[in-house]
């Protein structure tokens, strides 16, 4: 059970639906301490700090109602781990379960979303406004894009947000820790903020607290904890799109006149005001970030629409600060949220399995990559067609650059990565290296793509960048 | 035939549009194996528990 407990808090912290069932010792032995196997103090109270809710079916009768609690809250609240445990003796015990007793497939309930038409008037009254999109806006693509050309509003994009909105003139994919994304906020005279928990790892990764004010924050959550965790001048709680396209409708009944495409004059601002920003924020990334966004372009427009997952390496912390993906939820890491390392690896294999017609690009670093490698077996197994690319900068480079900037002489910071080529041969994995050169890296891509095509979609492959 | 809890539950994933579960046997959970062979549900096995939780990560990410 603990070896699970990293994933669930990084499910927790991204909102990500996840049931974890496990066993736990017999009833009996509970909390005893006699040293029975796997025993720990008391399992389920450990798993109720990470999990959403943690459950013990402590007799044949509670399986049905702990999973119909499971999957309801899966649908009607927000996601997270939900965690179930069974005592070995309970497992085995008779138990008929009557399919018609399994409660959430009948449910007919609609969502309740609240009144919008306060919210419609401040936005209808508001000169300035920007939206701030979260992973909880990732499913509202259609209706965000309408509700941003109809106000002229720019919309910056968190982690889990990006590949909303792709090359729209609106869109604002780079990070609100950057200064440019923050003034664009400050001057606003309202703020729409979607499905985001304004967390730090997006809104603050240099933790300079110079965060801006939001002014007539308008707050759009399905979690009512999440949402009285900060000041908003009004907050809406339930299922984004249906509040969008609510205040869509407001918006419109308020003022019936307004002809769909907004006045040309506000529209060209709100261009403007994108356009200036994304350039100001590309400006201030260095010289090597800005590389790195070069070759997650690179990847993006070889495979369009597939599917990005990082690990915490320079190349995502660079796309965390600044980068447009093409298609919505199909940009994820572990850089920003909780930080496990060693996520990519078997996330992407997940990934993969779920949507086998699209190509899955792994990314991690040779640091990240040797918390999880050993995963890269099941996609061997499970005939997985993933390009796995590594960044080898051989060690903990971001960290150390960091021990340097504050003056602390670098210790630990250098594991020395296994020889990848190897590591893929031992997999029974093509292999292609190259450097971090752009030209050359395209070439290795189109050849990785050929390959790839070439076993029919059935063997995953490793790119090794070395830095 | 009466079934265990542990093939009741097989049955209620598998009644509820599950598809791939993703696990590490063990003499812990072997119960809960029971049935799972019979089922349509497929079964990845990882390699260490932090991978199972995170393939079910990419999994719910790009599902659901």
């Amino acid at each position: 059970m603990t070896n699970i407990l990293t994933p669930m808090a990084q499910a927790r912290a991204d909102s990500v639906p996840m049931l974890v069932i496990s066993g736990v010792n017999e009833r009996s032995s509970l909390g005893l301490g006699l040293g029975h196997l796997h025993e720990l103090p008391n399992q389920q109270a450990l798993c109720t700090q990470v999990a959403v809710t943690s459950t013990q079916v402590s007799r044949e009768d509670e399986l049905l109602p702990a999973l119909n609690q499971a999957f309801d809250d899966f649908s009607s609240k927000r996601p997270g781990p939900v965690h179930i445990e069974i005592p070995t003796d309970v497992m085995g015990l008779d138990y008929e379960l009557v399919t018609d007793a399994i409660s959430h497939k009948k449910s007919t309930a609609q969502s309740v979303i609240p009144s919008t038409d306060t919210a419609a008037q401040q936005l209808a009254e508001g000169n300035n406004i920007v939206i701030l999109a979260g992973g909880g806006a990732r499913h509202t693509e259609a209706v965000l894009t309408q509700l941003a050309e109809y106000l002229s509003a720019p919309v910056v994009q968190t982690s889990n947000a990006r590949g909303l909105m792709h090359q729209h003139p609106l869109c604002v994919p780079a990070s609100p820790s950057l200064k440019a994304v923050r003034q664009l906020i400050a001057d606003a005279d309202c703020v729409l903020a979607v499905g985001t928990e304004l967390g730090s790892t997006d809104y603050d990764m240099y933790r300079d607290k110079a965060f801006p004010t939001l002014n007539g924050l308008i707050r759009i959550d399905i979690c009512p904890q999440q949402l009285a965790r900060h000041q908003a001048d009004i907050c809406l709680q339930g299922d984004a799109k249906l509040i969008l396209e609510s205040l869509q409708q407001e918006l419109q009944a308020l003022s019936p006149e307004k002809p769909k495409q907004p006045e040309s004059l506000k529209s060209e601002r709100g261009h403007q005001r994108a356009a200036q920003t994304r350039t100001a924020a590309l400006d201030e990334l260095s010289e090597d970030y800005q590389q790195h966004i070069r070759l997650l372009n690179l990847i993006r427009d070889t495979f369009p629409s597939s599917i990005l997952v990082g690990d915490s390496t320079q190349l995502i912390y660079a796309g965390s600060m600044y980068y447009d993906h093409d298609c919505a939820g199909s940009w994820f890491h572990a850089a920003t949220g909780y930080g496990a390392l060693g996520y990519s690896i078997p996330a992407a294999i997940g990934a993969a399995l779920a949507a086998p017609e699209r190509q899955v690009i792994c990314i991690s670093g040779d640091g990240g990559a040797q918390f999880s490698f050993a995963e890269l077996m099941t996609a061997v197994q499970e005939k997985l067609p993933i390009i796995f690319i590594v960044w080898n900068n051989r060690g903990y480079l971001e960290i150390e650059n960091s021990m340097v900037e504050v003056d602390i002489a670098a210790v630990g910071c250098d594991p020395i990565p296994p020889n990848f080529e190897y590591l893929a041969k031992a997999c029974s994995m093509p292999y292609l290296a190259c450097s971090a050169d752009v030209d050359e890296f395209a070439v290795t891509l189109e050849e990785g793509k050929k390959m790839i095509e070439g076993t029919a979609r059935t063997q995953p492959i490793m790119i090794e960048i070395s830095v | 035939m009466s079934t265990t809890v542990g093939e009741a539950l097989v049955k209620y994933l598998e009644s509820s549009d599950v598809e791939v579960i993703f696990g590490i046997p063990g003499v812990h959970t072997i119960e809960l194996y029971r049935g799972l062979s019979q089922s349509g549900i497929r079964h990845i096995t990882a390699r260490h528990e932090q991978g199972v939780g995170f393939m079910a990560d990419g999994y719910a990410r790009v599902s659901g």
